[in-house]
């Protein structure tokens, strides 16, 4: 256990708490800004709810428009949380220590706003009750209520549980308003019993939102997979969404890193190093969404059905051809070009290529979700579908509820684990020394002892 | 509520379509007459353009290029109440079904608009209400007083005219006996000029609707996605121009 | 000290509504079983998600329950639990991880 004063250590880490302690003009402005396209979107909506969907742009044979679109779009996001903080934490890579309470941030955020996104989509949104009611569990959006509250409550829980010891610092340092702080931090003094509780704990959750976050989105896929539409009805829609989900989350985290980088001066914590990594991650997701995007198509293509023959080309050539191959050079050609070397990975380039892929994601979805609509099987005339004023704005409200959020958290807790930075100084150090050193060939000595040193314990 | 059964005492059928295509001339009869028995609304012009026209049977047009040539043929298209019927699978609030008779049965009060049976249905043969329906005067005052009025968000379909078969197996319940074929069918099939539309029990193997359905003629669309829809098509006996 | 009750309070309700959550989850499921017999409709889709779910759910309430009891276990006996109001910023009195 650390000394009682350690004012230094606490000291060295004061900048972690700027962006609770100073609210500047830069704030409110922002806020403000945020908070009118915010409400502008809930009037659109309330507009949606007195005269219906007509509103929207959506049409037959083209039900379902930017909703679900964003639904997957926000859902997707959430895997950052996952992945950086459950994988991570589990390899015990060391690098992830300023990073995963953002990424948990994000999950907890997007996940409110995805799942809210259904039931904007909803025609009669006062009978929502009869999900519950009269729910069927053989309907994947059925399927999708329970995965979504499920990882929901899991990661809201694995964002809050580390969140404890921070808490308690802030409660310590006098921070407003006392009674929140004090209310949250369970009475933790940092006692070795404590940490026990919070390492069990910790380790639990992180093994069990991974399982949870990959049923998110593979659900989320067989709402597509499950129907017989031509180029839905596809068995590799569940490990694609998770990888393009991972894919997504990982851009998604880079730009919040560094926005709040540049924002809330914590260059100090987050290096080029850690962007380095994870700029190697997004690489590699890369090249798996390219693979996976690559195997779907071309086995569409080899069996020239019809169907999916007249989706692709959609697609390839049709009205569709601008999204799809921006989508392509956003989501492959743009990472792979200015990520593969270490002289163009720079934190300018990595924001514009997370930005690339942001938005190539969102492509992606819509890619997804329209053409196989606007081609149906059978003769059809066909109508185009464009967006209308209410589902732009809406769009426009949830990305600012998102940004709002991540602001109101800033403001009453620190967006850098403190207590893991710590540990890290303190013990991970000798700890990580200490791991690889039993990597490493034995002494012969030991050897001849009989005993294998680094079996002890087993 | 229980499905494919027919109740107490009445024989189960499984009610179906033969379209003959030879005969049907797209006059358009089997839609107004529709429109008007089921209180079908009506759609704006601006609306209509969009792709929100709400109806429940429609002449479709397929065209088919052979090199210099083109084939057009003309078919009406309605919901087929499938056997194994996608749109059954994916409601999440049992709001459309497979019920007595063989119908795919549509549930408007319980429907929450999510729209994921219009996605799954292969067909797109369901209709939503976008807006809150509406009919010119005079026809609003004659609507059907049958058939329920829809309200808006909520999904609507072919529905064989089911309120024809409920007031047909009321009598025959009353009068102790099954319903017969001939007191019961859907208004398309009763105001087509061309008697395209042959209408009964697919399972009782002496009407004429199996028998047609057994006609080497006979056909289903989308016969590959295994759906085992209710209604066949017949082909014309020669390709016109 | 009311200050004092009033966070007991305040960390009462959250484990109670935690629990509510959980129960409502365990009635909803269950619900849903009874729903799919009645219409004779997909009830072994719903049989098999809710063995999945339940445990998923009975899980996530548990360890934030254990959570909070264990960490107001492991809290220094004796003491003043909650540290004293007038506390310097920076400036530590009790023991910190």
């Amino acid at each position: 256990m650390s000394e009682p004063h350690r004012p230094l250590a606490e000291n060295q880490d004061e900048q972690l708490y700027y962006s609770i302690d100073h609210t500047g003009p830069g704030f409110y402005l922002t806020a403000a800004v945020l908070l009118a396209v915010l409400v502008f979107g809930i009037y659109q909506y309330y507009l949606q709810f007195r005269y219906g969907l007509g509103v929207t742009g959506m049409n037959q044979p083209v039900t379902w428009g930017f909703y679900i679109i964003n639904f997957v779009f926000f859902i997707g996001i959430s895997h950052a949380g996952t992945l950086i903080s459950a994988i991570l934490r589990l390899n015990q890579a060391e690098w992830r220590r300023p990073i995963t309470r953002m990424a948990e941030v994000i999950t907890a955020i997007v996940l409110a706003i995805g799942g809210l996104h259904p039931l904007i989509d909803l025609g009669r949104p006062d009978r929502m009750l009869n999900i519950f009611k009269w729910g069927r569990l053989q309907s994947p959006l059925l399927w999708d209520v329970m995965s979504i509250t499920a990882y929901f409550a899991a990661s809201t829980v694995y964002l809050y549980v580390p969140l404890i010891p921070d808490i308690a610092k802030l409660r310590d340092r006098g921070t407003r308003p006392r009674w929140l702080y004090e209310f949250l931090s369970w009475d933790w003094q940092g006692t070795p019993r404590q940490h026990q509780v919070l390492n069990r704990a910790m380790n639990l959750l992180m093994i069990l939102v991974i399982p949870v976050a990959v049923s998110v989105h593979t659900v989320i896929s067989y709402i597509f997979a499950m129907t017989l539409e031509a180029g839905w009805h596809s068995t590799i829609f569940g490990p694609y969404f998770v990888a393009g989900a991972i894919f997504s989350g990982i851009a998604c985290l880079m730009v919040v890193m560094i926005v709040f980088r540049k924002v809330y001066h914590l260059e100090r914590y987050l290096k080029l190093v850690h962007f380095a990594n994870l700029s190697k991650l997004l690489l590699v997701m890369a090249a798996v969404w390219f693979y996976l995007t690559f195997s779907e198509y071309l086995t569409g293509f080899f069996g020239q059905e019809p169907a999916e023959l007249d989706v692709m080309m959609y697609k390839f050539t049709g009205p569709y051809a601008i999204p799809f191959w921006l989508m392509i050079f956003l989501n492959f050609v743009l990472p792979v070009a200015l990520l593969s070397s270490k002289r163009t990975r720079t934190i300018p380039s990595i924001l514009v290529v997370s930005i690339g892929i942001v938005i190539g994601m969102w492509l992606e979805r819509l890619i997804i979700v329209v053409p196989s609509l606007s081609v149906p099987y059978v003769d059809f005339p066909s109508h185009p579908y464009w967006p209308s004023l209410t589902e732009i704005s809406i769009f426009a409200a949830a990305i600012s509820a998102f940004c709002l959020g991540f602001m109101l958290f800033a403001k009453f807790f620190p967006l850098i684990s403190v207590w893991e930075i710590q540990e890290g100084r303190e013990t991970a150090v000798k700890e990580t020394s200490e791991r690889i050193a039993s990597y490493l060939p034995d002494d012969p000595e030991n050897v001849s002892s009989g005993a294998d040193p680094a079996l002890e314990g087993v | 509520m229980a499905e494919g059964h027919s109740g107490p005492g009445l024989k189960h059928r499984r009610w179906g379509m033969v379209i003959d295509l030879d005969r049907c001339t797209g006059c358009g009869a089997c839609v107004a007459a529709c429109k008007v028995e089921n209180n079908v609304p009506e759609v704006d012009p601006q609306e209509a353009k969009m792709g929100r026209v709400m109806h429940w049977i429609r002449v479709a047009r397929k065209e088919e290029h052979h090199g210099d040539r083109t084939f057009v043929s003309i078919y009406p298209a309605l919901c087929y109440h499938c056997e194994n019927a996608p749109c059954t699978w994916v409601c999440p609030v049992h709001a459309t079904y497979k019920g007595i008779d063989g119908l795919v049965g549509q549930t408007y009060a319980r429907c929450i608009g999510c729209r994921y049976c219009m996605a799954a249905c292969p067909y797109t043969v369901k209709v939503f209400n976008w807006l809150e329906p509406s009919w010119q005067e005079t026809l609003r005052e004659h609507t059907n007083p049958d058939v329920s009025l829809r309200p808006k968000g909520v999904v609507e379909k072919c529905t064989f005219c089911s309120h024809r078969l409920q007031k047909a197996r009321d009598d025959a319940a009353c009068e102790n006996r099954d319903v017969r074929e001939e007191e019961y069918q859907p208004a398309c099939v009763e105001v087509c000029p061309a008697k395209a539309i042959t209408f009964g029990d697919l399972e009782d193997e002496e009407s004429q609707v199996a028998a047609e359905a057994r006609s080497p003629r006979a056909y289903h669309l989308l016969e590959e996605l295994g759906t085992e829809p209710a209604i066949q098509y017949m082909n014309p006996r020669e390709r016109r121009v | 000290m009311f200050y004092r009750a009033w966070i007991r309070g305040l960390q009462f309700l959250s484990i109670l509504f935690m629990w509510l959550f959980a129960a409502a989850i365990l009635i909803f499921i269950p619900w849903l079983i009874v729903v799919a017999a009645r219409w004779n409709d997909a009830l072994n889709w719903t049989l098999a998600i809710s063995l999945v779910m339940t445990p998923v759910y009975l899980t996530v309430s548990g360890t934030l329950t254990y959570v909070f009891i264990g960490l107001r276990r492991g809290a220094p006996k004796g003491e003043d639990r909650i540290p004293k109001r007038h506390m310097e910023r920076g400036k530590l009195e009790t023991s910190q991880e």
